[in-house]
């Protein structure tokens, strides 16, 4: 595989993280929004909840092919977005404590605290990755910008996922709102993609590493191909309530 | 203190608390399996509860481990951006196969398996498990070529002060990634059996029944099985931990490891040559104690002292990692890359203020989320095997959290909570 092959690569990786984080995160930001009672937020915790595991794997993914095909991007990124890349771990790591612990005790005040804090962090964890984008960019207003769209693109997003998933009509079809979500990511490689290909690492290297990526590309598709069945579906007698 | 000394501590503390998630996950997941095969083969209940009950551990612990995993992958490109810029090649291949294949499979693939419980037929919901342990330990297994590269670095050269992989051979068969893994396989196993033999001894302890004769009861019979593996878990953890501990010796420059921090390397490496030990002892003498039920027949007050000791010590063996992983990493100061690269010389121009904000943030956070998590599993592991949400028919967890009547209805329950018999996994 080529620089641009692995340019590509990232790009996919990217898109198909706020697809299907971009949902949870979307559901998470608006868990407290008034008028929403305790069973309907465990149901839409329940919606999303399958989309946690296998979603925040292509952001870690994203995260390792910066490193291992364009290291010097990784730590030009780092330097210069050094906030948003705290701000994004911090929020993430939060987020995810809150998904997983939030459900496993009965008590009222505990469901409470961890409502607000899946609503701050999902939200901080939009809005940094949006800004994260925008230090791509390389200018401060830019990251604003698109810390907001972030934010109210993963809220709608996370609102067409929950329709189809409760059975409710939504008010924007699904393929848009991906669409929407992904366009950021996409305009941002672009114009960040000269100054990536400039820092790949070696022809071989990127060959060898390609390698073991075509290998278990089968693999990989097959898992996550499953894993979209199970989400594709609506929630039922036969879905697992965990979160 | 320095910007290098606080990126230095920051590392190493979410390192620690990332590891210590990271050994139960590796210890306790080829127990799950072998349980969640035994439950689709056999169809026996008490395979079932065991499967759940330990499976729900796992989670719990798995997903703090993920989020203190995703704090420190970033942290190379944070603060040691001069580690990506000379051996970022060489360093980062094996982290990068580590995200893009082992541990995005390994993730997506327990998401199968915990939402799909109900949808795949048992042996296929079986394997998956399988396939999560074996996508775990490879995950680890990359993670160590990349360390031992750090420690032992072969297969590279310089080309113009950057690394370039020659041998990637040479880079996966290193003894300081293949012996390593195999002693920090055996550590995972030690820390897997400590949890299992506690667990079951304190829930145990809650049982009344008396020595001489054994119990039917399905709930008891949880716990004597999972003590029974926790003992083999530990005892085989203790034998590859050792044998393996002392097979790195054939690579480590003793003198070179002890020229930092001779004091702390030095008590390191002696305070696991004797848990070790000590573990590998206990558990022959335990593995006999399960003849014919020994064990659980002693007498009530000798019995219930045993339990209450292996209760306590379920903590040792994470303390024990942690000073082993210390003494590895700081073995290898000065250096980064032993003898090509200096930690000095690869952190980042990030003022130290900005660090400590940093650390601060960061390490407060997954600190604070590491004991809320633990907190967690304590009260999950004292609930036993009672209202287990893991595997549950979705309908019953909605009920029992108060839902209305539509929703259950949906769900394929009828009548308003309570009635209609309370959830099957009731504990005695």
């Amino acid at each position: 595989m080529s620089a641009p092959a692995w340019g590509v690569l990232l790009t996919a990786l990217l898109v198909g993280w706020v697809v299907l984080d971009g949902a949870v995160q979307g559901v998470g930001a608006s868990l407290l929004r008034p008028g929403r009672t305790a069973e309907e937020r465990r149901l839409l915790l329940a919606a999303v909840g399958p989309l946690l595991l296998p979603g925040e794997v292509w952001l870690i993914a994203a995260a390792g092919v910066l490193l291992g095909a364009f290291p010097h991007a990784e730590s030009e990124l780092a330097a210069a977005g050094y906030p948003a890349v705290v701000a994004l771990v911090a929020s993430w790591a939060v987020r995810d404590a809150g998904f997983w612990l939030r459900s496993r005790r009965t008590s009222v005040a505990w469901r409470r605290r961890w409502d607000r804090a899946i609503v701050v962090s999902s939200t901080l964890l939009s809005a940094s990755f949006g800004a994260l984008l925008g230090v791509a960019w390389g200018n401060a207003v830019a990251a604003v910008v698109l810390a907001v769209v972030a934010v109210v693109l993963a809220g709608v997003h996370g609102r067409a996922v929950a329709a189809r998933r409760l059975g409710m009509t939504a008010r924007l079809p699904l393929w848009l709102t991906s669409g929407a979500v992904a366009a950021p990511v996409v305009a941002t490689m672009a114009v960040a993609w000269p100054h990536l290909m400039d820092g790949a690492v070696s022809q071989e290297a990127l060959r060898g590493l390609g390698i073991m990526i075509l290998a278990a590309l089968p693999a990989l598709l097959l898992a996550q191909g499953a894993a979209w069945w199970m989400v594709a579906r609506r929630l039922g007698p036969k879905d697992v309530v965990f979160f | 203190m320095t910007a290098e000394d606080l990126a230095r501590l920051q590392f190493a503390l979410l390192a620690a608390i990332h590891f210590l998630f990271v050994l139960l996950t590796l210890g306790l997941g080829p127990v799950v399996a072998i349980l969640g095969t035994r439950w689709a083969v056999t169809g026996k209940a008490v395979f079932e509860r065991a499967t759940r009950f330990w499976g729900q551990i796992y989670l719990v612990n798995y997903a703090l481990g993920i989020a203190a995993g995703i704090v420190l992958e970033l942290q190379f490109g944070l603060h040691f951006p001069g580690l990506l810029d000379v051996a970022g090649e060489v360093f980062g291949a094996p982290l990068a196969v580590e995200t893009m294949v082992a541990f995005f499979l390994e993730s997506t693939l327990l998401g199968l398996w915990v939402f799909g419980w109900h949808l795949f037929p048992r042996w296929l919901h079986a394997t998956l498990f399988w396939l999560v342990v074996l996508t775990g330990y490879a995950s680890a297994f990359t993670v160590m070529v990349a360390n031992g590269f750090l420690r032992n670095p072969v297969g590279f050269e310089l080309v113009d002060g950057v690394a370039r992989i020659t041998d990637p051979a040479a880079l996966i068969l290193n003894p300081a990634a293949l012996v390593s893994s195999f002693h920090v396989l055996g550590a995972c196993l030690i820390a897997g059996g400590f949890v299992l033999v506690g667990v079951s001894a304190s829930r145990l302890r809650r049982h009344a029944s008396a020595g001489g004769k054994v119990s039917a009861d399905v709930d008891e019979d949880v716990w004597r099985r999972s003590m029974r593996a926790g003992i083999w878990t530990g005892l085989i953890g203790a034998l590859i931990a050792t044998g393996f501990g002392y097979a790195q010796f054939s690579y480590l420059d003793t003198d070179a490891s002890m020229a930092t921090y001779p004091g702390l390397v030095g008590s390191g490496w002696a305070i696991m040559e004797m848990f070790a030990n000590l573990a590998a002892l206990a558990g022959w003498v335990l593995a006999l104690l399960l003849i014919r039920n020994a064990l659980f027949r002693l007498r009530p007050g000798l019995r219930h002292g045993l339990y209450r000791v292996m209760a306590v010590l379920v903590p040792a063996p994470f303390v024990v990692a942690i000073l082993g992983w210390l003494s590895r990493e700081l073995g290898r100061q000065p250096w980064v890359v032993t003898g090509v690269l200096r930690t000095s010389d690869v952190v980042s121009g990030q003022p130290a203020s900005a660090v400590l904000v940093s650390l601060v943030a960061l390490v407060g956070i997954m600190a604070t989320l590491a004991v809320l998590d633990w907190w967690v599993l304590t009260r999950l592991a004292a609930r036993g095997t009672e209202r287990l949400v893991l595997g549950a028919p979705p309908g019953e967890v909605l009920r029992d959290d108060g839902a209305g009547a539509d929703v259950l209805l949906r769900f394929g329950v009828g009548g308003p909570a309570g009635v209609s018999g309370a959830a099957p996994e009731v504990a005695r």
